[in-house]
């Protein structure tokens, strides 16, 4: 498909081994005060700091493969759909509590339909409007959910 | 008690209104995000579990379980009429349902589709019905020695089974395993990464990280995707069968249930497996192979047939062992739980209710997703014009709004925004959801059989094989994997999963 030469290393399994490596070494420094115990007796720290040195052998093995196995590209990415959404998940536990549920939520829908650049502003204020009345008349209404609606509210 | 009698005791649970109406709602929503593409079952379910906590645990349970086999039946259509699977396990159906509406013979293909499912759902609740007292029976016997090497069996076959490498699935069992050991250890009463954060004193919540993992790794990959115009053929046709559809449908519809049935009591299976190997197994069966991918109603019969059969065993291993058979399961066995229900062989003679009950109830749904599918087609078609930029903000909110109020707490939509980069990354370096969230639930209960064999066992390991059903559970294991390392054999795992 392209006239690039083909990399030197498998992206995908070096992305693999430095998630699963980084996890595997925060279990193990973040564990370090936990106690192992023995077999009959297993402390706190037996599994979890197993499974830690397990990951970083995991870790190892794919960092190898990506040396010696097949050289794939990293999937498609564009961080931008994930950013928005995640900053609109964040964005939601900053406002529920100070702002209530109407406001967050049209808030919240407007900024996170800038995930997807094909809407009109217009299009972007009517759906965030329709999900604000949605979720407080379904969630708060019909569920009950005791969440505050306005900021002047208990 | 008889089986008939246990059934109609099951029927008078499922058919009192409140668990008929959640049994509706269900199928219903099973259904439309069939239908959605760009909807699982998987995030559907995780994004509706924080209403359920507050139903009974039968009716909840009854309405998680109609969002998943009804999926069965709604991904058929969007497969057939636009050639984009609404779910993972209608991708084969894609190949001869879309070639069929193509020549004008999408209502034929949504019918078989329905009917065959109907079937293998009636057959899959019997199976369950019939099998479930004997696995159970056999389970009451186990100790903490049989349930660790019941779950390794578990987790090895989730590993084998995983698309994809088989490092990956390992590593993304562990790393579930690791973020369910966070929290204050039950033995030694030691806080275990919990940064002295009180909310993480009894654990990262599975519903969170289902949420984060499932919810928004879904919208930000279906985002990134350059979505073309999708052509959808809204002229669906007749939907009766001829005679002749139905001489050459009705075989791979009884072949279709039975693998799906097998497939689907296998820990590690479940709807998308049964598909694959239904497909397969037609299209090696048939007189005239080159048929297939250019309108073979088989394609559709078999496979159809065969994911809402291993739809409704996969059950098996979670209500008989309570081992969840794959990442639904899993996030069953995880609301079961929060519900105050061990899942187990106990579940049976606690609470029958629960157990017939859910059968019964699935033998109501699947009728009532005939009549939600066949009749109502154009109902779902016209669903399937709805943008996903209109889609996404909805599910994102619904996600958000959920996750806070499983407990009032801000701490667990923040979790869900981290396990969703988190989830991100891990599907794009290739490690699964499903094997992450087995994990996950499994890792902290298998910590505590581990724990308890090897106590009663004064640290001797041998523990594991000197009792013979854990012993032929473990060799079980090992073999299987050892299988699954042999070139050939894995040769074979990456084709059955192939499209073509």
């Amino acid at each position: 498909m392209t006239s690039k030469a083909p990399a030197a290393v498998d992206r995908q399994d070096v992305l693999a081994a430095l998630l699963v490596g980084a996890v595997g070494l925060a279990g193990l420094w973040f564990g370090r005060g936990l106690a192992w115990g023995q077999a009959s007796a297993m402390g706190p720290g037996y599994l979890p700091l197993g499974i830690s040195w397990l990951l970083i052998t995991i870790a190892l093995l794919l960092g190898a493969r990506a040396y010696l196995g097949p050289k794939r590209k990293l999937p498609a990415m564009n961080l931008r759909p994930l950013a928005v959404i995640t900053a609109a998940s964040l964005l939601f536990g900053f406002l529920l509590e100070r702002l209530g549920l109407v406001c967050t939520t049209f808030v919240v829908a407007v900024l996170a339909s800038f995930a997807s650049a094909d809407s009109s502003l217009r299009e972007r204020l009517v759906l965030a409007a329709t999900l604000s009345i949605a979720s407080t008349v379904v969630f708060v209404f019909l569920l009950g959910q005791p969440i505050r609606l306005w900021w002047w509210l208990e | 008690m008889t089986l008939v009698e246990s059934l109609l005791a099951g029927f008078s649970v499922a058919a009192t209104p409140s668990n008929l109406l959640f049994c509706l709602l269900g199928v219903t929503l099973g259904t439309l995000i069939g239908v959605l593409p760009g909807l699982g079952p998987t995030a559907t379910i995780s994004l509706l579990l924080p209403f359920t906590f507050g139903l009974d645990p039968v009716t909840s349970l009854i309405m998680l379980a109609g969002i998943y086999y009804g999926a069965q039946y709604g991904g058929s259509t969007t497969a057939i009429l636009i050639n984009l699977p609404g779910e993972a396990s209608s991708v084969v159906t894609c190949l001869d349902g879309y070639q069929m509406a193509r020549q004008g013979r999408a209502g034929t293909a949504l019918t078989i589709a329905a009917l065959g499912s109907l079937f293998a759902g009636i057959v899959g609740s019997f199976v369950i019905a019939l099998w479930g007292p004997v696995l159970a029976d056999f389970a009451r016997g186990f100790s903490s020695p049989e349930y660790f090497a019941l779950m390794v069996l578990g987790l090895v076959a989730a590993i084998v089974l995983a698309q994809g490498s088989l490092l990956n699935a390992i590593a993304a069992i562990m790393m579930g395993m690791f973020i369910g050991l966070i929290g204050i250890d039950r033995t030694s009463g030691v806080a275990r990464y919990t940064f002295g954060q009180p909310e993480l004193f009894d654990g990262i919540g599975f519903v969170p990280v289902a949420m984060g993992v499932f919810g928004l790794v879904e919208i930000a990959v279906n985002l990134e995707q350059t979505q073309g115009k999708r052509q959808v053929l809204s002229q669906v046709g007749r939907l009766w069968l001829t005679r002749d559809d139905v001489a050459k449908a009705y075989r791979a519809v009884l072949r279709g249930t039975g693998i799906g049935c097998l497939l689907g009591i296998l820990p590690g299976g479940g709807a998308v497996l049964g598909s694959f190997a239904s497909y397969a197994l037609e299209r090696r069966v048939s007189r005239d192979p080159a048929r297939f991918g250019h309108g073979a109603i088989e394609g559709v019969a078999g496979p159809e047939s065969a994911n809402n059969a291993a739809a409704q065993t996969s059950f098996i291993p979670l209500l008989t062992l309570g081992i969840p058979s794959n990442g639904i399961m899993a996030l069953l066995m995880g609301a079961m739980m929060v519900q105050g229900i061990a899942p187990g062989p106990e579940v049976m003679t606690s609470r029958p209710e629960l157990f017939w009950g859910l059968i019964a109830s699935m033998l109501i749904g699947n009728l009532l997703l005939v009549v939600i599918n066949l009749p109502m087609i154009g109902i779902w078609v016209k669903l399937l014009h709805v943008p996903y930029r209109i889609l996404f903000p909805t599910i994102l909110i619904v996600c958000c709004v959920g996750v806070y109020t499983l407990n009032n707490s801000i701490f667990e939509v923040v979790v869900m925004a981290g396990f969703g980069v988190f989830g991100y990354a891990m599907r794009k370096s290739g490690c699964e959801g499903a094997p992450f969230l087995l994990g996950l639930i499994l890792g902290p209960l298998m910590e505590e059989h581990l724990r308890r064999a090897m106590l009663i066992s004064f640290g001797d390991p041998s523990v594991f094989v000197t009792r013979p059903v854990s012993a032929v559970l473990l060799l079980i294991a090992v073999l299987l994997f050892a299988f699954a390392v042999i070139p050939s054999v894995s040769l074979m795992r990456a084709k059955t999963f192939e499209e073509d």
